[in-house]
């Protein structure tokens, strides 16, 4: 459906202004409730096959999974959220905050993890000869963790 | 030139931007909604950064539950964002007792997510996993708990909805509080969707 200039007048509910002063045409840019069962079937057909994917190991996981789960926001932002037909303003403050939050994950991730090797081995408490109070030992990979904090090892810490 | 709007619909000039149309409530809610893609990028960040340690021990959601209740606990907020646009939509058409009653039903499904949510929480402690079990109980019980408690808000939200769609308060004239109270309905699911896939299903 042909999205409205915004610099043009544009019907109720096509805008996000509520018609509450004129004649109301407020279907007018949404879909119709067929529309909406259409797109729930497909939701529905996506989740399936999610859940099926997991059932089969030597399917790619990551990057099937990550698509399914981006086609179901894109549908339900797209239709249920009314996006696609509303203002292209209200897009942006979904995506500003989407970059944000997937750029502040990217972050993290390379961050902490970067420097990150497997095998991770959990800390072993170790017995002292004689005393018999534990100490707190690193683990017995080398590199693979290097500290504790309070008792538990974090992914950071060591390097 | 667009209509400006003080968000009651009530003309006052014309702007040749036409930002000045947009109704300021959705403006405000959809300003909401994406700082609230930030709050959950955080959560979802953490469980990442410790990820390596919380795969080296902790029992996982999905080893004590399986994939299939959480997969059903997905179905019911998938049904659910139908039953609100549904809602909506009746409404838009001025079928007032149909679309309060689409109302209910989607708060009724947002009580039975919880009543999973509330049945996972008290089978993964039986299994050790708490606040304060470990790094594992913190990050998942921390971000699934806040998006269970934005559900709790929404479901609220939508009694009271309910309650003025009984009363008449919602037509095809003014159908903007239902509206807005839809799209956070439908940004709590969009939230699900990503904790289902990024924590449940991703091995």
């Amino acid at each position: 459906m042909e999205r409205p200039h915004p610099a043009q007048p544009v019907p109720h509910g096509a805008s996000g202004v509520p018609g509450t002063h004129a004649a109301p045409s407020p279907e007018a840019g949404h879909p119709g409730a067929g529309r909406y069962v259409l797109v729930f079937i497909v939701l529905f057909i996506i989740t399936a096959a999610e859940v099926a994917v997991t059932y089969f190991p030597e399917i790619p996981q990551l990057p099937a999974l990550m698509t399914m789960a981006v086609l179901k926001f894109g549908l339900i932002a797209a239709f249920y959220m009314h996006l696609r037909f509303d203002s292209r303003v209200f897009s942006a403050f979904l995506m500003l905050g989407l970059f944000l939050a997937v750029g502040m994950l990217l972050s993290f991730l390379a961050l902490f993890t970067a420097h990150y090797r497997e095998p991770y081995e959990p800390v072993v408490e170790q017995t002292q000869p004689g005393t018999g109070t534990p100490a707190v030992g690193t683990s017995a990979v080398s590199g693979a963790t290097g500290g504790t904090t309070g008792g538990v090892a974090t992914p950071m810490a060591g390097r | 030139m667009a209509v400006v709007t003080r968000g009651h619909g009530e003309p006052l000039a014309q702007s040749p931007t036409g930002l000045e149309s947009l109704d300021v409530r959705k403006l405000g809610m959809w300003a909401f909604l994406g700082s609230e893609c930030v709050f959950f990028g955080a959560l979802i960040a953490s469980y990442f950064v410790y990820r390596p340690l919380i795969l080296a021990g902790d029992p996982k959601p999905h080893e004590v539950l399986g994939i299939n209740f959480t997969a059903l606990l997905a179905f019911i907020l998938l049904i659910s964002s139908l039953t609100m646009v549904l809602a909506l939509n009746a409404i838009q058409h001025d079928r007032r007792r149909a679309g309060a009653y689409w109302l209910l039903a989607t708060a009724v499904l947002g009580t039975t997510f919880l009543g999973g949510q509330a049945y996972e929480f008290t089978k993964l402690a039986q299994e050790g996993v708490t606040l304060s079990s470990g790094i594992f109980g913190q990050c998942f019980l921390v971000l699934t708990g806040f998006h269970g408690t934005h559900v709790f808000l929404g479901v609220i939200w939508l009694l009271a909805c309910f309650a003025r769609a009984m009363r008449g308060g919602f037509n095809s004239g003014n159908y903007i509080g239902a509206e807005i109270a839809g799209l956070y309905w439908h940004f709590v699911d969009i939230v699900w969707v990503a904790i289902f896939t990024l924590i449940y299903l991703i091995p």
